[in-house]
């Protein structure tokens, strides 16, 4: 899969290298056209220093084409700072201009985004000729000036783009690499219920039979919690919605005739962090499991989330009044102390026949969400 | 009885199991065969074919050395329209998944750990008994 996935991701490479040449390929007809003109019009062959970016860009697409994306990640850096030196060390207008150029690119692309630094520095391809055409009379602009302002702007737009290109690369291959580590984590969790199957198979206690059925749902509830990761708020968020449903689901398999209904808020989707997850399905998993043995009626979860916390309520009828604050917080019993310690581990509290009548009242503090990359 | 189910995945405790669970579930009214690679899988189908054992239903895992779940199972397509397609998988490529839907190549996807009550209602509708 992962060969496949990496050739998927090199056909892209080459539709980007393919737009990167014809960014190049029109720089390459300006610089032509300038120096054709110097020669021409003022008889001397005299170019401003940027011009040095040049064979750098040049370096930087065979290097490109190579594969080499650590090295043009190192380099392209570096040739911005050669411009800065350029900049700073300016003596004439023209150079000064392509400081302008220089600090888009430092500004925005160190303390905004490689896309913010593209998109400003295309619209300077853009406005510098107009704001040049409609600050002077239309017989002095200086199209000299201009030309080579504009090149500098195209070559900061390139530059731009091999090193969001350099960096989408990268994050594609850890992208799969990640896909990668859950189709594995995922198959060793199969794996693993497969031994417990099997031991099963070759066992007659009932007792251990009921232990093998309690780990086969623990592995359940962990596989149901990895396949509702979040691929697009890059690994780190689950789909607790989903994975709620997944849990009912499981339980009422494990045990015929449980049910619970779920009910989200304003069927908004519930997201929660990874590590917060986990042990929450667990949790969750051993309360359903206490609830099937109840046979209580007409039970529901329900999950809240606002920016502080979370809050998940089991409602339902205590028919046999078997749910007591004395069966959650025994830890003498294998439910009890894996509750307990999860609970711990996610810093939750936990209300069991609660005042307002619930079953269960689980609240956390969810941890703030800012994962997303720029 | 001469219908018959074939389990593929190169995993053998998972096979092993797999194959149990559906024998268990079937009793005597299926055979579950097993292969542990989509090749010697395809070898399987041509001899139960060739010994007129009616395949029904192959089940196969995503990823396995050599020849993968979707090659083999598109194979198996071509060759013997008949027989339908199962799908298990650690996580395969959602993209991937969705073409094989909607080529109709696979009847159902089942993400590991699966439940197998589900698996088991799927494979039963594929079997039309």
């Amino acid at each position: 899969m992962t060969e496949n996935v990496y050739r998927n991701n090199s056909r892209g490479i080459q539709q980007r290298v393919k737009y990167i040449n014809i960014f190049l390929a029109v720089f390459l007809v300006l610089v032509l056209v300038n120096i054709l003109y110097r020669i021409i019009f003022l008889g001397r062959l005299f170019l401003p220093g940027y011009y040095f970016a040049f064979p750098v860009i040049i370096i930087l697409l065979l290097l490109n084409r190579k594969g080499y994306y650590k090295a043009v990640a190192m380099l392209t850096p570096m040739s911005v700072l050669a411009g800065i030196f350029i900049a700073i060390t300016a003596k004439t207008l023209t150079e000064i201009s392509f400081a302008y150029g220089t600090t888009v690119l430092i500004f925005t692309l160190f303390f905004s985004s490689i896309r913010n630094t593209m998109i400003i520095a295309f619209l300077s391809i853009i406005v510098l000729p107009l704001y040049y055409i409609f600050s002077y009379s239309p017989e002095n602009v200086n199209f000299m000036l201009l030309f080579e302002v504009l090149s500098a702007n195209i070559l900061i737009f390139i530059i731009a783009l091999l090193f969001a290109r350099t960096v989408q690369v990268d994050m594609d291959d850890k992208t799969t690499l990640i896909g990668e580590i859950q189709h594995r984590v995922n198959n060793t969790l199969e794996t693993f219920r497969g031994l417990v199957e099997m031991h099963d198979f070759h066992n007659d206690n009932p007792e251990i039979k009921d232990t093998f059925k309690h780990l086969n749902t623990l592995v359940l509830c962990m596989g149901s919690v990895h396949k509702n990761i979040d691929s697009k708020l890059n690994y780190h968020t689950v789909n607790f919605s989903n994975t709620a449903a997944a849990l009912i689901e499981i339980c009422s398999l494990n045990n015929p005739g449980f049910s619970m209904s779920f009910t989200m808020e304003k069927q908004k989707q519930i997201y929660l962090r990874i590590e917060k997850s986990l042990p929450l399905a667990i949790i969750l998993a051993e309360l359903m499991q206490e609830l099937s043995q109840c046979h209580a009626d007409g039970m529901s979860l329900e999950i809240k989330k606002n920016q502080e916390a979370v809050e998940i309520f089991i409602n339902g009828e205590d028919t046999q009044n078997m749910i007591s604050e004395k069966s959650i917080t025994n830890e003498d019993s294998l439910s009890g102390e894996l509750v307990q310690m999860l609970l711990m581990q996610i810093d939750a509290d936990i209300k069991v026949k609660d005042t307002a009548g619930n079953l269960f009242h689980i609240s956390f503090e969810d941890l703030k969400q800012n994962m997303k990359f720029r | 009885m001469n219908k018959a189910i074939l389990c593929v995945d190169d995993e053998a405790i998972i096979l092993s199991v797999m194959q149990k669970k559906l024998q268990k579930y079937f009793t005597d009214r299926v055979k579950i065969y097993s292969a542990l690679n989509a090749e010697s899988a395809l070898e399987l189908i041509n001899d139960l074919h060739a010994k007129e054992i009616q395949l029904m239903v192959v089940i196969a895992d995503y990823l396995m050395p050599g020849m993968r779940g979707d090659e083999f199972l598109l194979k198996v397509g071509n060759n013997y329209p008949w027989i339908k397609s199962i799908m298990v998988t650690g996580m395969a490529e959602k993209e991937i998944i969705e073409d094989l839907r909607s080529r109709k190549i696979v009847k159902a996807v089942f993400y590991k750990p699966w439940l197998d009550d589900e698996l088991f209602s799927t494979v039963e509708e594929c079997m039309d008994f």
